[in-house]
């Protein structure tokens, strides 16, 4: 079954080509035949507007995260409790989620395919390998779903925070992740401030005048790169001297101190702002880095160690879930909680610390059609190994199923595909989607 | 409970037959891949094109042109393709437009306003040439050049391969060929040949960047050799370094197709006797030591350690002795390096390859297209590729006349580029008269506007607005004024304005982020709006770079408005206003001069033409 993708007419293939391709060939531009998509008929579930993915960079210890266990590796203040639904949670790590394990789904049986940082990393972003022939072309499954979803606000539909991920690549520069800075004072760039309160009028007056002078221009560019740079200045534009653009960068002292006055809390709020205005942004990637515990894990004195980085996380992720309930926006706001991979279970290492895992790993999520308050398979009692996969396919989770699980609430068929990438292949949203292969994890939802 | 096996094992051979497509797949990155294609797309329309024109006799409309009088052998070669295929040339650039853009090209800058209003008031007839000879002989010829040639290298300084030491040893060595404009033969015959300390001795540093450090000895051969082919002969052998041609290229690369990966072995074996010994990493001092050394004996092999075998394929079967990856031809004597380095330089396509390199900086394509993909099985009109596959090369004759300059004046630089400069080719308008068809491309019938570079952008905006201040560098060299002197992509270490900037217009690192033309949003929210930019443009104290910036010093020193409005267009656009501009501008005039001013600075800065090489 072959059908035509109703977004990519002319005119929206044509801009692709055009960032892609950048400037010298972009001179160039000619019609070419449109991408086709392909589509094996998944149903996603199409339960959340926005999904807010918290890339716990490094690697998390399931064990001293979502997948706790008793045993000689705890520190004497663990305390770790049991919850209803199976779940259990360290109450000196996780404070605050410990009140709201009725939101929370803990999936434990889940396994990464790598054990490097780098290629994990490439993988929890893009749901692909790094193959070295493909990896230049693979997006981020944030461009993805930007791309499906297309434009919906003044902010591009695919924001990121905290490192730079592998972008949109063939899809374009329309759906490449927009990195602003999280900060109090908001995004500086987005006015014009050197004029006291006639900054704004100035401004404008300014702006005019460009748009006049470069009426020529415009009206008739010596060829397309002009053409397209000249497209940019309206956009830049819309975006500045606007409340509610202005807003979404903003947030009190208070709030930085009620989330934790890091990158992940100052990123969490400006996606909560981005979603509570809804500003049209369907992903968020916010990254939280340090959970490469080698080395003495539960050493407070360890810039990052268990506690700290737990202790943020809680701090940021609770504060989040009660503001988006409050607005009303949690249900249709999907949280993921995930790293590329699991560590070494049971007892510590020789450095007080945890290396590498691929056989367990675990994924939280919050939010947007999860069905809270549960734990999807289990480990054994040192959480070496997979004892119950929890879910009908009866294998690990991998992060492919998790990417399919998050086009599902998103409203996308994972099992599409894009023909005529720039390598002449096929992009597969998921690679090895199907009934028997990769697929969404329906008892995410419930 | 345990997972049952079997499943466990359908689900993995199930995945691992779907992700095994082009597992072994070398890197051959999107964006090349997509030059290629859109390359191709153009020569086949411009084969289409010509064979129509000449079916229908479209040839004298062209005449008229004033290319068909130059005494540049460029212009005779470019005229009689247009003429015979009914192609009509641009107009000429005015003198304002060939200055900006032949002192962008050239020296990476625009110029002051003085040697701008000198250049336009001059009525001279040999002012462009004249023009042109000041630029080359200026230092910055040398600068710009020296980082068009470094890019492709792509030495930067790294904790683990080069030290600072290292990367400014390779920087000199760059910036000499251009500066004392050395042969580039014997230049290249050095670069292919050196050894020993990479801090010190020139050349080195190449094999330094390009060294695989993780994998076994071959990748690194195996890398080096795609950066020579591509480098200095301007095709690209990546492909079959893990797999023949045959069932991969044919889309691609004609010849390539048709290619093996023990074609591949024969040409990375001249590197076999090559090693490369790291005696330490330094992560905070920059301070690496590397050694690049040669022995008499040794050959390639496929041989590798099973517990590192790379990212390669395994090499069943190769044990292989040298042979040029073109011709065949093998080495004389057990010197593998140094006869790969005299076969390189000595052949045809290594003179073809350099002209076609510099045509492509100048006029955006190369003769052959893209200038670093050559498809040898598409160059030779009397041995015409087979099927759909039109010729690649757009100019043949052209193409080899640039050739022969180059070799008879002993490979030097600097005179073939004169030659091209100086071409009424080069100084056709960007404007187009009549219908522009993407064929007229490969007939270079205009100049094709590009967005100004990262440090251009950066050199035009401190150029502009006279805040140019000084950049410190690491590791004792002097610092620099222009950010096309800068040595590497890491500079200005500590400068975080400028290096911010240069972000934002996509100047890449030379490592995993490309060089990137494509505006973005933010990237032009921060043109308009960041501080470090718009004080420049801001008159009288409230500028905090001081009041010697432009807005002040045409504040000043030009009391009539016309008259000033005219200084700052120069200034900024290289270009005096047009009436209705002037006309405009003077009707806009709100509040304090200095406030008109700034405003009509910060305009002139952030407008399109700005931005672009036109």
């Amino acid at each position: 079954m072959l059908r035509r993708i109703h977004n990519c007419g002319g005119h929206e293939h044509l801009n692709r080509r055009h960032f892609l391709f950048g400037a010298a060939s972009a001179a160039l531009l000619t019609p070419h035949a449109d991408a086709q998509i392909v589509a094996t008929g998944a149903r996603p579930r199409n339960t959340a507007k926005t999904c807010i993915f918290i890339n716990m960079n490094g690697g998390p210890s399931h064990l001293d995260t979502f997948d706790p266990k008793e045993g000689p590796w705890n520190p004497a203040d663990a305390r770790i409790q049991q919850y209803t639904g199976g779940l259990a949670l360290s109450k000196t790590y996780f404070p605050r989620l410990s009140n709201l394990t009725s939101d929370l789904l803990a999936l434990r049986s889940c396994s990464s395919w790598e054990a490097a940082h780098e290629r994990g990393q490439f993988y929890v972003q893009t749901g692909h390998s790094q193959n070295p022939a493909l990896a230049a072309e693979t997006p981020h499954i944030g461009a993805v779903i930007g791309y499906e979803r297309g434009f919906n606000g003044l902010l591009p539909p695919f924001l990121s925070f905290n490192q730079n991920l592998q972008g949109a690549t063939f899809l374009g520069g329309p759906y490449m992740p927009m990195s602003p800075p999280a900060a109090r004072t908001g995004v500086a760039a987005l006015t014009h401030n050197y004029f006291g309160t006639a900054s704004q009028q100035r401004f404008e007056e300014r702006f005019k005048l460009l748009q006049d002078l470069d009426a020529g221009i415009r009206t008739a560019p010596p060829n397309d790169v002009v053409a397209a740079y000249a497209g940019y200045y309206g956009r830049a534009k819309q975006m500045m001297y606007n409340t509610a653009v202005d807003n979404t960068f903003k947030f009190s002292v208070e709030e930085e101190n009620r989330y934790g006055s890091n990158n992940l809390g100052r990123a969490l709020l400006v996606a909560r702002n981005a979603i509570v205005g809804k500003m049209g942004v369907a992903f968020i990637s916010v990254t939280h880095t340090g959970w490469d515990t080698h080395v003495g894990q539960f050493d407070r004195a360890q810039a990052n160690n268990i506690y700290t980085l737990t202790n943020d996380l809680d701090r940021a992720v609770s504060n989040l879930v009660d503001d988006l309930r409050a607005s009303g926006d949690l249900a249709s706001t999907l949280i993921v909680m995930m790293g590329e991979f699991g560590r070494t279970p049971g007892v510590l290492t020789s450095r007080g610390g945890r290396d590498h895992y691929r056989a367990a790993m675990n994924v939280a999520m919050i939010g947007g059609g999860v069905k809270g308050g549960r734990v999807i398979g289990q480990t054994n009692a040192d959480g070496s190994n997979i004892t119950d996969a929890g879910w009908d396919a009866q294998r690990a989770i991998y992060p492919d199923d998790i990417a399919a699980t998050i086009y599902s609430a998103m409203g996308v068929d994972w099992t599409k595909s894009i023909d005529d990438t720039p390598s002449g292949r096929r992009y597969y949203y998921v690679n090895g989607a199907g009934a028997a292969g990769f697929r969404a994890v329906e008892e995410v939802f419930g | 409970m345990k997972l049952p096996l079997l499943i466990l094992l359908i689900a993995a051979t199930g995945t691992i037959g779907l992700r095994a497509q082009d597992l072994a797949c070398p890197a051959y990155p999107a964006s090349v891949r997509t030059e290629s294609e859109t390359s191709l797309d153009l020569d086949r329309q411009f084969a289409a094109y010509s064979a129509t024109a000449r079916r229908l006799h479209f040839a004298n409309v062209a005449q008229s042109s004033r290319l068909s009088g130059s005494g540049n052998f460029i212009d005779q070669f470019t005229y009689k393709k247009m003429a015979a295929d009914g192609v009509l040339p641009a107009p000429s650039t005015n003198d304002a437009e060939f200055l900006r853009r032949v002192s962008l090209d050239l020296t990476g800058r625009i110029p002051a306003p003085e040697q701008a209003a000198a250049f336009l008031g001059a009525a001279d007839a040999g002012k462009r040439a004249q023009l042109i000879e000041d630029l080359l002989a200026s230092p910055a010829y040398a600068d710009q050049l020296t980082l068009f040639l470094a890019n492709r290298f792509k030495v930067t300084r790294q904790y683990d391969t080069i030290s600072t030491r290292g990367r400014d040893t390779f920087y000199n060595f760059v910036h000499d060929l251009f500066a004392k404009d050395l042969p580039y033969d014997a230049w290249t015959r050095q670069l292919i040949t050196a050894a020993g300390d990479v801090d010190t001795e020139p050349g080195t540093q190449f094999f330094a960047r390009w060294m695989d450090l993780a994998g076994p000895v071959q990748d690194s051969w195996d890398d080096i050799t795609e950066k020579i082919t591509t480098g200095f002969l301007g095709y690209k052998v990546e492909c079959i370094s893990c797999h023949n041609g045959r069932g991969h290229l044919e889309k691609i690369n004609l010849h390539l197709s048709r290619r093996t990966r023990s074609d591949f072995w024969r040409m990375s074996a001249f590197l076999s006797r090559t090693n490369f010994v790291r005696v330490s990493t330094d992560p905070i001092g920059f301070r690496p030591r590397t050694i690049v050394v040669d022995r008499n004996y040794g050959t390639y092999s496929g041989s590798v350690p099973p517990n590192n075998p790379g990212c390669r394929p395994a090499r069943a079967n190769a044990v292989v002795t040298p042979a040029l990856f073109t011709s065949g031809a093998e080495p004389a004597t057990g010197n593998w390096r140094g006869e790969l380095a005299n076969m390189v330089t000595g052949d045809r396509q290594f003179a073809r390859a350099a002209a076609n390199y510099l045509w492509s900086y100048f006029f955006g394509y190369g003769i052959v297209d893209p200038a670093d993909g050559w498809d040898l099985a598409r160059l030779d009109p009397a041995n015409p590729p087979p099927g759909d596959w039109p010729l690649q090369n757009s100019n043949p004759q052209l193409l080899d006349a640039l050739a022969d300059f180059l070799i008879n004046n002993g490979y030097q630089l600097k005179p073939l580029i004169r030659q091209i400069v100086n071409s009424e080719t080069y100084q056709l308008s960007s404007r187009y008269d009549g219908q522009w068809k993407p064929a007229y491309t490969r007939y270079f019938a205009r100049y094709q506007a590009r967005r100004l570079s990262a440090e251009q952008m950066y050199d035009a905006l401190t150029t502009a607005t006279h805040t140019e201040q000084p950049m410190a560098l690491i590791g004792g060299r002097n610092a620099v004024w222009y950010a096309n002197q800068l040595p590497d992509p890491t500079e200005p270490f500590s400068d975080g304005r400028v290096t911010t900037f240069l972000q934002q217009f996509g100047r890449g690192d030379w490592w995993t982020v490309d060089r990137v033309s494509a505006p973005s949003i933010l990237g032009l929210l921060y043109m308009m709006n960041d501080s470090n930019n718009v004080y420049r443009t801001l008159g009288l104290s409230t500028a905090s770079v001081g009041i010697t910036n432009r807005v002040h010093e045409i504040d000043v020193n030009f009391p009539d408005d016309s008259a000033a409005i005219q200084r700052m267009f120069l200034a900024t656009l290289t270009r005096y206003p047009t009436d209705p501009e002037l006309q405009l501008l003077l009707s806009r005039r709100v509040g304090p001069r200095y406030q008109w001013l700034s405003d009509l600075q910060w305009v002139l800065v952030n407008k399109l033409d700005f931005a672009f090489n036109y």
